[in-house]
Protein backbone atom coordinates (compact mmCIF):
# COMPACT_ATOMS: atom_id res chain seq x y z
CA UNK A 1 0.00 0.00 0.00
CA UNK A 2 2.70 2.43 0.86
CA UNK A 3 5.07 1.40 -1.23
CA UNK A 4 2.49 1.56 -4.01
CA UNK A 5 1.56 5.68 -2.96
CA UNK A 6 4.97 6.46 -2.62
CA UNK A 7 5.61 5.09 -6.32
CA UNK A 8 2.91 7.15 -7.41
CA UNK A 9 4.65 10.06 -5.71
CA UNK A 10 7.69 9.31 -7.18
CA UNK A 11 6.13 9.12 -10.64
CA UNK A 12 4.33 12.10 -10.11
CA UNK A 13 7.41 14.34 -9.10
CA UNK A 14 9.73 12.87 -12.22
CA UNK A 15 6.41 13.93 -14.30
CA UNK A 16 6.71 17.33 -12.47
CA UNK A 17 10.65 17.80 -13.09
CA UNK A 18 10.21 16.63 -17.02
CA UNK A 19 7.68 19.63 -17.80
CA UNK A 20 9.56 22.06 -15.51
CA UNK A 21 12.79 21.34 -18.01
CA UNK A 22 10.79 21.04 -21.27
CA UNK A 23 9.29 24.69 -20.25
CA UNK A 24 12.46 26.25 -19.47
CA UNK A 25 14.38 24.89 -22.56
CA UNK A 26 12.03 26.33 -24.84
CA UNK A 27 12.20 29.29 -23.06
CA UNK A 28 15.57 29.10 -23.19
CA UNK A 29 15.20 28.93 -27.05
CA UNK A 30 12.53 31.59 -27.31
CA UNK A 31 15.35 33.85 -25.66
CA UNK A 32 17.87 32.79 -28.16
CA UNK A 33 15.83 33.38 -30.93
CA UNK A 34 15.13 36.48 -30.27
CA UNK A 35 18.77 37.66 -29.36
CA UNK A 36 19.80 36.71 -32.45
CA UNK A 37 16.86 38.96 -34.33
CA UNK A 38 17.35 41.75 -32.49
CA UNK A 39 21.18 41.63 -33.15
CA UNK A 40 20.59 40.76 -36.58
CA UNK A 41 18.62 43.47 -37.32
CA UNK A 42 21.13 45.61 -35.57
CA UNK A 43 23.67 44.79 -37.89
CA UNK A 44 21.30 45.42 -41.15
CA UNK A 45 20.64 49.06 -39.27
CA UNK A 46 24.05 50.10 -39.36
CA UNK A 47 25.50 48.54 -42.17
CA UNK A 48 22.93 50.45 -44.02
CA UNK A 49 23.86 53.46 -41.92
CA UNK A 50 27.27 53.15 -43.04
CA UNK A 51 27.00 52.87 -46.65
CA UNK A 52 24.82 55.64 -47.42
CA UNK A 53 26.38 58.04 -44.73
CA UNK A 54 29.93 57.14 -46.32
CA UNK A 55 27.89 58.10 -49.84
CA UNK A 56 26.76 61.00 -49.34
CA UNK A 57 28.03 64.55 -48.54
CA UNK A 58 29.48 64.27 -44.42
CA UNK A 59 28.36 67.95 -43.73
CA UNK A 60 24.53 66.46 -44.13
CA UNK A 61 25.23 62.79 -42.94
CA UNK A 62 27.63 60.71 -40.88
CA UNK A 63 28.27 56.83 -41.04
CA UNK A 64 28.54 54.95 -37.46
CA UNK A 65 32.37 54.77 -37.57
CA UNK A 66 32.76 58.17 -37.50
CA UNK A 67 30.12 58.82 -35.32
CA UNK A 68 32.28 56.42 -33.20
CA UNK A 69 35.35 58.45 -33.66
CA UNK A 70 34.52 61.49 -32.59
CA UNK A 71 31.91 59.80 -29.73
CA UNK A 72 35.88 58.47 -28.70
CA UNK A 73 37.09 62.03 -28.85
CA UNK A 74 34.22 63.54 -27.04
CA UNK A 75 34.51 61.36 -24.02
CA UNK A 76 38.83 61.86 -24.13
CA UNK A 77 38.46 65.57 -23.67
CA UNK A 78 35.75 65.79 -21.13
CA UNK A 79 33.25 67.76 -23.57
CA UNK A 80 30.73 64.98 -23.86
CA UNK A 81 30.88 64.11 -19.91
CA UNK A 82 30.74 67.76 -18.99
CA UNK A 83 27.64 68.35 -20.86
CA UNK A 84 26.28 64.97 -19.58
CA UNK A 85 26.31 66.47 -16.03
CA UNK A 86 25.09 69.86 -16.54
CA UNK A 87 22.18 68.21 -18.21
CA UNK A 88 21.51 65.71 -15.66
CA UNK A 89 21.66 68.47 -12.85
CA UNK A 90 19.02 70.64 -14.48
CA UNK A 91 16.67 68.01 -15.55
CA UNK A 92 17.06 66.24 -11.61
CA UNK A 93 16.53 69.71 -10.64
CA UNK A 94 13.39 70.67 -12.35
CA UNK A 95 12.07 67.29 -12.57
CA UNK A 96 12.07 66.92 -8.87
CA UNK A 97 10.77 70.46 -8.00
CA UNK A 98 7.93 69.48 -10.68
CA UNK A 99 7.39 66.57 -8.32
CA UNK A 100 7.03 67.77 -5.02
CA UNK A 101 5.12 71.00 -6.61
CA UNK A 102 2.37 68.96 -8.54
CA UNK A 103 1.44 66.11 -6.27
CA UNK A 104 0.76 68.10 -3.03
CA UNK A 105 -1.03 70.60 -5.37
CA UNK A 106 -2.68 68.31 -7.19
CA UNK A 107 -4.17 66.71 -3.75
CA UNK A 108 -5.29 69.32 -2.71
CA UNK A 109 -7.13 70.43 -6.06
CA UNK A 110 -8.89 67.26 -5.95
CA UNK A 111 -9.79 67.42 -2.01
CA UNK A 112 -11.24 71.13 -2.64
CA UNK A 113 -14.03 71.81 -4.70
CA UNK A 114 -13.21 75.59 -4.27
CA UNK A 115 -9.80 74.60 -5.41
CA UNK A 116 -11.17 72.80 -8.28
CA UNK A 117 -13.29 76.25 -9.63
CA UNK A 118 -10.29 78.75 -9.31
CA UNK A 119 -8.01 76.80 -11.23
CA UNK A 120 -8.96 73.81 -13.01
CA UNK A 121 -9.26 76.20 -16.31
CA UNK A 122 -5.93 77.59 -15.81
CA UNK A 123 -4.69 73.87 -15.17
CA UNK A 124 -6.06 72.50 -18.81
CA UNK A 125 -5.68 75.43 -21.01
CA UNK A 126 -1.67 75.88 -19.72
CA UNK A 127 -2.06 72.08 -20.58
CA UNK A 128 -2.92 72.33 -24.07
CA UNK A 129 -0.39 75.29 -24.63
CA UNK A 130 2.65 74.30 -26.56
CA UNK A 131 5.30 75.42 -24.17
CA UNK A 132 7.63 75.93 -26.75
CA UNK A 133 6.07 79.10 -27.31
CA UNK A 134 6.55 80.20 -23.36
CA UNK A 135 10.22 79.36 -23.99
CA UNK A 136 11.55 82.71 -25.38
CA UNK A 137 9.26 85.05 -22.51
CA UNK A 138 10.27 82.44 -19.89
CA UNK A 139 13.98 83.47 -20.66
CA UNK A 140 13.01 87.00 -21.04
CA UNK A 141 12.06 86.33 -17.37
CA UNK A 142 14.72 84.27 -15.87
CA UNK A 143 17.64 85.02 -18.27
CA UNK A 144 19.88 82.44 -20.24
CA UNK A 145 21.36 80.48 -16.82
CA UNK A 146 20.65 77.44 -15.18
CA UNK A 147 17.71 79.49 -13.38
CA UNK A 148 16.01 79.72 -16.98
CA UNK A 149 16.53 76.24 -17.88
CA UNK A 150 15.60 74.40 -14.71
CA UNK A 151 12.30 76.26 -14.62
CA UNK A 152 11.72 75.38 -18.57
CA UNK A 153 12.25 72.30 -17.43
CA UNK A 154 9.90 72.12 -14.78
CA UNK A 155 6.91 73.87 -16.53
CA UNK A 156 7.09 71.28 -19.14
CA UNK A 157 7.34 68.61 -16.63
CA UNK A 158 4.58 69.77 -14.30
CA UNK A 159 1.21 69.56 -16.16
CA UNK A 160 1.18 66.36 -16.88
CA UNK A 161 2.35 65.08 -13.29
CA UNK A 162 -0.79 67.94 -11.80
CA UNK A 163 -3.15 66.53 -14.52
CA UNK A 164 -2.89 62.37 -13.78
CA UNK A 165 -2.67 62.99 -9.59
CA UNK A 166 -5.64 64.99 -9.73
CA UNK A 167 -7.58 62.14 -12.26
CA UNK A 168 -6.24 59.76 -9.98
CA UNK A 169 -7.58 60.79 -6.65
CA UNK A 170 -10.69 61.84 -8.44
CA UNK A 171 -11.17 58.67 -9.85
CA UNK A 172 -10.93 56.63 -6.71
CA UNK A 173 -13.90 53.79 -6.26
CA UNK A 174 -16.69 55.24 -3.80
CA UNK A 175 -17.44 52.08 -2.90
CA UNK A 176 -14.12 51.67 -0.74
CA UNK A 177 -13.98 55.57 0.47
CA UNK A 178 -17.65 54.04 1.69
CA UNK A 179 -15.51 50.79 3.31
CA UNK A 180 -13.00 52.45 4.98
CA UNK A 181 -15.71 54.83 6.20
CA UNK A 182 -17.48 52.06 7.55
CA UNK A 183 -14.26 51.04 9.79
CA UNK A 184 -14.38 54.65 11.02
CA UNK A 185 -11.67 55.65 9.23
CA UNK A 186 -11.82 59.94 9.47
CA UNK A 187 -10.50 61.83 6.43
CA UNK A 188 -7.11 61.23 6.69
CA UNK A 189 -7.45 57.90 7.30
CA UNK A 190 -9.35 57.74 4.38
CA UNK A 191 -6.58 59.47 2.25
CA UNK A 192 -3.97 57.17 3.75
CA UNK A 193 -5.43 53.95 3.22
CA UNK A 194 -7.72 54.34 -0.22
CA UNK A 195 -7.41 57.60 -1.70
CA UNK A 196 -3.78 57.66 -2.38
CA UNK A 197 -3.34 54.31 -2.89
CA UNK A 198 -5.75 54.32 -6.03
CA UNK A 199 -3.70 57.30 -7.34
CA UNK A 200 -0.77 55.69 -7.49
CA UNK A 201 -0.99 54.21 -10.60
CA UNK A 202 -2.08 57.59 -12.38
CA UNK A 203 0.88 59.34 -10.29
CA UNK A 204 3.36 56.54 -11.92
CA UNK A 205 1.83 57.38 -15.54
CA UNK A 206 1.68 60.62 -14.88
CA UNK A 207 5.68 60.60 -14.34
CA UNK A 208 6.03 58.74 -17.31
CA UNK A 209 4.54 61.46 -19.35
CA UNK A 210 6.66 63.99 -17.53
CA UNK A 211 9.93 63.00 -17.99
CA UNK A 212 9.64 62.57 -21.37
CA UNK A 213 7.85 66.23 -21.82
CA UNK A 214 10.97 67.25 -19.42
CA UNK A 215 13.29 65.56 -21.81
CA UNK A 216 12.05 68.22 -24.90
CA UNK A 217 12.23 71.04 -22.40
CA UNK A 218 15.37 69.91 -21.58
CA UNK A 219 17.25 70.09 -25.11
CA UNK A 220 14.73 73.36 -25.82
CA UNK A 221 16.16 75.37 -22.69
CA UNK A 222 19.74 74.14 -23.69
CA UNK A 223 19.01 75.38 -27.74
CA UNK A 224 18.10 79.04 -26.21
CA UNK A 225 20.15 79.72 -23.33
CA UNK A 226 22.99 79.20 -22.08
CA UNK A 227 26.13 77.58 -23.24
CA UNK A 228 26.23 73.78 -21.48
CA UNK A 229 24.51 70.69 -21.60
CA UNK A 230 23.89 68.09 -24.20
CA UNK A 231 21.33 70.19 -26.14
CA UNK A 232 24.08 72.78 -26.91
CA UNK A 233 26.11 70.19 -28.09
CA UNK A 234 23.86 69.61 -30.33
CA UNK A 235 23.58 73.03 -31.78
CA UNK A 236 27.19 74.28 -31.38
CA UNK A 237 28.16 71.08 -33.77
CA UNK A 238 25.78 71.72 -35.55
CA UNK A 239 26.53 75.33 -36.60
CA UNK A 240 30.25 74.21 -37.28
CA UNK A 241 29.09 71.21 -39.69
CA UNK A 242 30.43 68.92 -37.92
CA UNK A 243 27.97 66.50 -38.09
CA UNK A 244 29.50 63.34 -36.90
CA UNK A 245 29.97 65.35 -33.58
CA UNK A 246 26.60 66.57 -33.63
CA UNK A 247 25.18 62.97 -33.61
CA UNK A 248 26.90 61.58 -30.70
CA UNK A 249 24.61 64.33 -27.83
CA UNK A 250 21.65 63.48 -29.99
CA UNK A 251 22.37 59.67 -29.61
CA UNK A 252 23.06 59.80 -25.69
CA UNK A 253 19.89 62.01 -25.21
CA UNK A 254 18.11 59.05 -27.18
CA UNK A 255 20.00 56.44 -24.81
CA UNK A 256 19.03 58.47 -21.77
CA UNK A 257 15.29 58.78 -23.01
CA UNK A 258 15.35 55.37 -23.22
CA UNK A 259 16.86 54.29 -19.73
CA UNK A 260 14.60 56.76 -17.59
CA UNK A 261 11.45 55.97 -19.41
CA UNK A 262 12.79 52.44 -18.63
CA UNK A 263 12.93 53.28 -15.27
CA UNK A 264 9.64 55.03 -14.70
CA UNK A 265 7.83 51.83 -16.37
CA UNK A 266 9.18 49.76 -13.93
CA UNK A 267 8.51 52.02 -11.28
CA UNK A 268 4.81 51.40 -12.28
CA UNK A 269 4.92 48.37 -12.61
CA UNK A 270 6.30 47.47 -9.21
CA UNK A 271 4.49 50.58 -7.19
CA UNK A 272 1.07 49.47 -8.30
CA UNK A 273 1.33 45.59 -9.22
CA UNK A 274 -2.79 45.52 -8.64
CA UNK A 275 -3.10 48.19 -11.64
CA UNK A 276 -1.48 45.66 -14.02
CA UNK A 277 -4.68 43.50 -13.72
CA UNK A 278 -6.55 43.16 -16.47
CA UNK A 279 -10.36 44.10 -15.59
CA UNK A 280 -9.71 45.03 -11.96
CA UNK A 281 -9.14 48.47 -10.34
CA UNK B 1 -8.83 36.81 23.83
CA UNK B 2 -9.30 40.65 24.83
CA UNK B 3 -11.90 42.59 23.42
CA UNK B 4 -12.36 45.87 21.74
CA UNK B 5 -12.67 48.42 24.80
CA UNK B 6 -15.77 49.23 25.30
CA UNK B 7 -17.13 45.32 24.92
CA UNK B 8 -17.37 43.81 28.01
CA UNK B 9 -16.91 40.30 28.19
CA UNK B 10 -19.50 37.91 28.93
CA UNK B 11 -19.99 35.50 30.95
CA UNK B 12 -21.29 32.25 28.44
CA UNK B 13 -24.84 31.89 29.42
CA UNK B 14 -25.51 35.51 28.41
CA UNK B 15 -24.48 35.29 24.74
CA UNK B 16 -26.18 38.79 23.96
CA UNK B 17 -23.36 40.96 25.94
CA UNK B 18 -21.20 41.00 22.79
CA UNK B 19 -24.19 41.55 20.87
CA UNK B 20 -25.63 44.72 20.10
CA UNK B 21 -29.48 44.90 19.38
CA UNK B 22 -30.83 47.00 16.58
CA UNK B 23 -34.50 48.97 16.25
CA UNK B 24 -35.69 50.84 13.32
CA UNK B 25 -38.77 52.78 14.23
CA UNK B 26 -40.87 54.44 11.77
CA UNK B 27 -38.12 54.76 9.25
CA UNK B 28 -38.58 56.49 6.01
CA UNK B 29 -35.92 57.29 3.26
CA UNK B 30 -36.27 59.35 -0.11
CA UNK B 31 -33.96 59.73 -3.17
CA UNK B 32 -35.72 63.23 -4.11
CA UNK B 33 -39.43 62.30 -5.42
CA UNK B 34 -38.75 58.24 -4.89
CA UNK B 35 -40.11 57.00 -1.59
CA UNK B 36 -37.97 53.86 -0.93
CA UNK B 37 -38.58 53.31 2.56
CA UNK B 38 -41.70 53.70 3.93
CA UNK B 39 -42.11 53.50 7.68
CA UNK B 40 -39.95 50.01 8.37
CA UNK B 41 -40.35 49.47 11.76
CA UNK B 42 -39.12 46.56 13.67
CA UNK B 43 -36.49 45.46 16.38
CA UNK B 44 -33.95 42.68 16.31
CA UNK B 45 -32.98 41.69 19.55
CA UNK B 46 -28.98 41.27 20.48
CA UNK B 47 -27.15 37.53 19.16
CA UNK B 48 -30.28 37.56 17.02
CA UNK B 49 -29.23 35.84 13.12
CA UNK B 50 -31.95 37.85 10.74
CA UNK B 51 -31.82 37.91 7.06
CA UNK B 52 -34.01 41.05 4.76
CA UNK B 53 -35.57 39.09 1.78
CA UNK B 54 -37.25 41.27 -0.69
CA UNK B 55 -37.43 41.51 -4.80
CA UNK B 56 -34.86 43.22 -6.02
CA UNK B 57 -34.98 47.29 -5.64
CA UNK B 58 -36.87 47.67 -3.11
CA UNK B 59 -34.31 49.24 -0.53
CA UNK B 60 -32.20 46.21 1.03
CA UNK B 61 -29.10 47.71 0.50
CA UNK B 62 -30.22 51.17 1.81
CA UNK B 63 -32.29 49.71 4.94
CA UNK B 64 -28.65 48.30 5.42
CA UNK B 65 -26.34 51.24 4.87
CA UNK B 66 -28.57 52.88 7.03
CA UNK B 67 -28.38 51.05 9.58
CA UNK B 68 -24.55 51.02 9.42
CA UNK B 69 -24.57 54.88 9.11
CA UNK B 70 -23.30 55.49 5.29
CA UNK B 71 -26.60 56.90 4.44
CA UNK B 72 -28.96 59.23 6.46
CA UNK B 73 -32.66 58.66 7.05
CA UNK B 74 -35.65 60.98 6.48
CA UNK B 75 -37.80 60.30 9.54
CA UNK B 76 -38.11 58.10 12.37
CA UNK B 77 -34.99 56.99 13.91
CA UNK B 78 -32.86 54.13 14.34
CA UNK B 79 -31.11 52.67 17.02
CA UNK B 80 -27.78 50.48 17.39
CA UNK B 81 -26.97 48.94 20.81
CA UNK B 82 -29.76 51.37 22.12
CA UNK B 83 -27.65 54.32 20.94
CA UNK B 84 -29.33 56.56 17.89
CA UNK B 85 -27.15 55.93 14.22
CA UNK B 86 -25.54 59.09 13.48
CA UNK B 87 -22.50 58.23 11.18
CA UNK B 88 -20.73 54.30 11.53
CA UNK B 89 -21.67 52.90 14.88
CA UNK B 90 -18.80 51.80 16.35
CA UNK B 91 -20.70 48.07 17.33
CA UNK B 92 -20.88 47.30 13.67
CA UNK B 93 -18.85 46.09 11.02
CA UNK B 94 -20.13 45.50 7.15
CA UNK B 95 -19.41 42.24 4.95
CA UNK B 96 -19.87 44.24 1.10
CA UNK B 97 -21.66 42.61 -1.87
CA UNK B 98 -18.23 43.42 -4.20
CA UNK B 99 -16.31 42.37 -0.99
CA UNK B 100 -14.86 46.00 -0.43
CA UNK B 101 -11.02 44.72 -0.45
CA UNK B 102 -8.22 47.45 -1.16
CA UNK B 103 -6.56 45.83 -4.31
CA UNK B 104 -3.35 47.62 -2.89
CA UNK B 105 -3.20 45.69 0.36
CA UNK B 106 -2.29 41.94 0.82
CA UNK B 107 -5.10 40.08 2.19
CA UNK B 108 -3.19 39.99 5.94
CA UNK B 109 -3.37 43.86 5.59
CA UNK B 110 -6.55 43.75 4.45
CA UNK B 111 -8.18 41.63 7.12
CA UNK B 112 -5.90 44.17 9.33
CA UNK B 113 -7.37 46.98 8.35
CA UNK B 114 -10.30 48.00 10.91
CA UNK B 115 -8.17 47.14 13.77
CA UNK B 116 -5.47 49.10 12.42
CA UNK B 117 -7.58 51.91 11.69
CA UNK B 118 -9.09 51.45 15.64
CA UNK B 119 -5.42 51.71 16.72
CA UNK B 120 -4.62 48.50 18.31
CA UNK B 121 -1.28 47.35 19.34
CA UNK B 122 1.16 45.68 16.92
CA UNK B 123 0.72 41.96 19.24
CA UNK B 124 -2.59 41.85 19.90
CA UNK B 125 -3.37 42.90 16.05
CA UNK B 126 -1.16 40.13 14.47
CA UNK B 127 -2.83 37.97 17.05
CA UNK B 128 -6.12 38.23 16.04
CA UNK B 129 -5.14 38.61 12.23
CA UNK B 130 -3.86 35.55 12.47
CA UNK B 131 -6.85 34.23 14.38
CA UNK B 132 -9.32 35.60 11.99
CA UNK B 133 -7.37 34.38 8.70
CA UNK B 134 -7.19 31.06 10.18
CA UNK B 135 -11.24 30.96 11.04
CA UNK B 136 -11.74 31.47 7.47
CA UNK B 137 -9.16 28.90 6.10
CA UNK B 138 -6.57 31.79 4.63
CA UNK B 139 -3.82 30.62 6.38
CA UNK B 140 -1.18 30.73 3.11
CA UNK B 141 -2.63 33.60 1.62
CA UNK B 142 -1.68 36.37 3.55
CA UNK B 143 0.71 37.82 1.47
CA UNK B 144 -1.30 37.05 -1.70
CA UNK B 145 -2.83 40.37 -3.35
CA UNK B 146 -6.84 40.46 -3.74
CA UNK B 147 -6.38 39.73 -7.41
CA UNK B 148 -4.35 36.45 -6.88
CA UNK B 149 -6.90 34.81 -5.10
CA UNK B 150 -10.52 33.96 -6.19
CA UNK B 151 -13.99 35.75 -5.40
CA UNK B 152 -14.97 32.72 -2.69
CA UNK B 153 -11.78 33.64 -1.07
CA UNK B 154 -11.53 37.42 -1.09
CA UNK B 155 -14.96 37.31 0.57
CA UNK B 156 -13.97 35.27 2.92
CA UNK B 157 -11.18 37.97 3.25
CA UNK B 158 -14.26 40.74 3.63
CA UNK B 159 -15.51 38.45 6.12
CA UNK B 160 -12.71 37.99 8.45
CA UNK B 161 -11.91 41.74 8.16
CA UNK B 162 -15.39 42.50 9.36
CA UNK B 163 -15.06 39.68 11.86
CA UNK B 164 -11.00 41.04 13.53
CA UNK B 165 -12.88 43.99 14.69
CA UNK B 166 -15.21 41.15 16.94
CA UNK B 167 -18.13 43.63 15.84
CA UNK B 168 -21.50 43.53 17.75
CA UNK B 169 -23.52 43.74 14.88
CA UNK B 170 -22.14 42.12 11.45
CA UNK B 171 -24.12 43.88 8.54
CA UNK B 172 -23.55 41.74 5.25
CA UNK B 173 -25.24 42.34 1.69
CA UNK B 174 -25.68 39.70 -0.44
CA UNK B 175 -22.37 38.83 0.47
CA UNK B 176 -22.57 35.56 -1.58
CA UNK B 177 -24.36 36.92 -4.25
CA UNK B 178 -21.42 37.18 -6.61
CA UNK B 179 -19.43 33.43 -5.81
CA UNK B 180 -20.57 30.39 -7.32
CA UNK B 181 -23.04 27.79 -5.73
CA UNK B 182 -20.67 25.22 -4.81
CA UNK B 183 -18.41 27.82 -2.53
CA UNK B 184 -21.41 29.52 -1.72
CA UNK B 185 -22.56 26.83 0.01
CA UNK B 186 -19.67 26.13 1.72
CA UNK B 187 -19.07 29.59 2.86
CA UNK B 188 -22.76 29.30 4.21
CA UNK B 189 -21.62 26.49 6.50
CA UNK B 190 -18.64 28.25 7.57
CA UNK B 191 -20.77 31.31 8.49
CA UNK B 192 -23.22 29.15 10.26
CA UNK B 193 -20.12 27.77 12.51
CA UNK B 194 -18.61 31.03 12.91
CA UNK B 195 -22.15 32.30 13.79
CA UNK B 196 -23.18 29.64 16.10
CA UNK B 197 -19.79 30.20 18.25
CA UNK B 198 -20.54 33.21 19.01
CA UNK B 199 -24.11 34.65 18.53
CA UNK B 200 -23.17 38.12 17.20
CA UNK B 201 -26.08 40.12 15.91
CA UNK B 202 -26.04 39.80 12.14
CA UNK B 203 -28.39 41.44 9.73
CA UNK B 204 -27.90 39.82 6.34
CA UNK B 205 -29.16 41.04 3.00
CA UNK B 206 -30.62 38.76 0.97
CA UNK B 207 -33.00 38.07 -2.41
CA UNK B 208 -32.28 34.27 -1.74
CA UNK B 209 -34.91 32.34 0.14
CA UNK B 210 -32.87 29.08 0.54
CA UNK B 211 -30.12 30.81 2.06
CA UNK B 212 -32.59 33.23 4.13
CA UNK B 213 -34.14 29.52 5.50
CA UNK B 214 -30.69 27.86 6.36
CA UNK B 215 -29.09 30.90 7.95
CA UNK B 216 -31.25 32.77 9.64
CA UNK B 217 -33.66 33.00 13.28
CA UNK B 218 -36.06 35.11 11.57
CA UNK B 219 -36.76 36.29 8.22
CA UNK B 220 -38.22 40.10 6.92
CA UNK B 221 -40.04 40.13 4.22
CA UNK B 222 -39.77 43.42 2.59
CA UNK B 223 -42.41 44.52 -0.05
CA UNK B 224 -41.51 46.64 -2.90
CA UNK B 225 -40.80 49.78 -2.94
CA UNK B 226 -41.95 52.37 -1.04
CA UNK B 227 -40.86 49.20 0.87
CA UNK B 228 -41.86 48.18 4.57
CA UNK B 229 -41.46 44.89 6.41
CA UNK B 230 -44.77 43.11 5.89
CA UNK B 231 -43.75 39.80 7.86
CA UNK B 232 -41.43 38.96 9.85
CA UNK B 233 -41.12 34.84 10.10
CA UNK B 234 -39.74 33.48 12.81
CA UNK B 235 -37.26 30.14 11.54
CA UNK B 236 -37.72 27.43 14.13
CA UNK B 237 -34.75 24.92 12.99
CA UNK B 238 -32.63 23.41 15.51
CA UNK B 239 -28.97 24.35 15.82
CA UNK B 240 -26.24 23.68 14.71
CA UNK B 241 -27.49 23.76 11.67
CA UNK B 242 -26.02 22.42 8.16
CA UNK B 243 -26.83 23.60 4.49
CA UNK B 244 -27.56 20.15 4.05
CA UNK B 245 -29.36 19.05 6.40
CA UNK B 246 -31.64 22.02 6.51
CA UNK B 247 -32.57 21.40 2.87
CA UNK B 248 -34.28 18.59 3.71
CA UNK B 249 -36.04 19.08 6.38
CA UNK B 250 -40.05 19.27 5.97
CA UNK B 251 -39.87 22.90 7.46
CA UNK B 252 -37.55 23.79 4.62
CA UNK B 253 -40.36 23.45 2.39
CA UNK B 254 -43.24 24.76 4.12
CA UNK B 255 -41.52 28.21 4.83
CA UNK B 256 -40.09 28.19 1.46
CA UNK B 257 -43.89 28.57 0.09
CA UNK B 258 -44.70 30.70 2.50
CA UNK B 259 -41.46 33.55 1.64
CA UNK B 260 -42.50 33.03 -2.02
CA UNK B 261 -46.05 33.38 -1.53
CA UNK B 262 -45.43 36.31 0.10
CA UNK B 263 -42.84 38.02 -2.36
CA UNK B 264 -45.20 37.10 -5.24
CA UNK B 265 -47.99 39.10 -2.87
CA UNK B 266 -45.90 42.15 -3.15
CA UNK B 267 -45.43 41.99 -6.57
CA UNK B 268 -49.48 41.65 -7.41
CA UNK B 269 -50.06 44.42 -4.91
CA UNK B 270 -47.28 46.63 -6.93
CA UNK B 271 -49.34 45.39 -10.14
CA UNK B 272 -52.91 46.54 -8.88
CA UNK B 273 -51.58 49.85 -7.53
CA UNK B 274 -50.25 50.54 -10.96
N1 LIG C 1 -27.88 57.11 -4.08
C1 LIG C 1 -29.08 56.92 -4.68
N2 LIG C 1 -29.68 57.92 -5.35
C2 LIG C 1 -30.87 57.75 -5.95
N3 LIG C 1 -31.56 56.60 -5.93
C3 LIG C 1 -31.02 55.57 -5.28
C4 LIG C 1 -29.76 55.67 -4.62
N4 LIG C 1 -29.47 54.47 -4.06
C5 LIG C 1 -30.50 53.66 -4.37
N5 LIG C 1 -31.44 54.32 -5.08
C6 LIG C 1 -32.72 53.75 -5.54
O1 LIG C 1 -33.40 53.24 -4.42
C7 LIG C 1 -34.03 52.02 -4.73
C8 LIG C 1 -33.58 50.94 -3.78
O2 LIG C 1 -32.22 50.66 -4.01
P1 LIG C 1 -31.44 49.56 -3.19
O3 LIG C 1 -30.07 49.49 -3.74
O4 LIG C 1 -31.56 49.84 -1.73
O5 LIG C 1 -32.26 48.25 -3.56
P2 LIG C 1 -31.93 46.73 -3.20
O6 LIG C 1 -33.15 46.17 -2.57
O7 LIG C 1 -30.68 46.62 -2.46
O8 LIG C 1 -31.77 46.12 -4.66
P3 LIG C 1 -30.91 44.84 -5.11
O9 LIG C 1 -31.65 43.65 -4.62
O10 LIG C 1 -30.94 44.94 -6.61
O11 LIG C 1 -29.56 44.99 -4.53
C9 LIG C 1 -33.73 51.73 -6.18
O12 LIG C 1 -34.83 52.15 -6.95
C10 LIG C 1 -32.52 52.58 -6.47
O13 LIG C 1 -32.55 53.00 -7.81
MG1 LIG D 1 -28.71 45.77 -2.89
Amino acid sequence: MTAGASELHLAADAKRAANRERIRRARTRRRLTMWGVRLASLAIVLGVWQWYGSSVNPILFAPPTKIAHAFGTLVADGTLGRALVQSLTVFGIGMGAAIVVAIPLALVWARYQIVDWAIQGYVNALYATPLVALVPLLILWFGFGVEAKVIIIFSFALFPLLINTYQGARSVDRGLVEVAESFGCGELATWRHVILPSAVPFITAGLNLAVGRALVGMIIAEFYTSASGLGYLVISNGNTFQTAKMFVPILVVMALGVFLLGVTRTLKRKASPWSEQEGRL
Amino acid sequence: MARAEGAVAAPASEPAAHAASVECRNVEKWFGELNVLADVDFSIPAGSFVSVLGPSGCGKTTLMRAIGGLTGIDAGEILVGGRRVDGPPREAAIVFQQFGLMPWKTIYDNVAFGLSVRGFGKAELEERVRHYIDLVHLTGFEQSFPYQVSGGMQQRAGLARALAVEPQLLLMDEPFASVDAMTREVLHDELLGIWERDRRTVVFITHSIDEAIVLSDQIFVMSRSPATVVEQIPVDIARPRRERTVRGLPQFGELREHCWDLLERGGAEEAARS
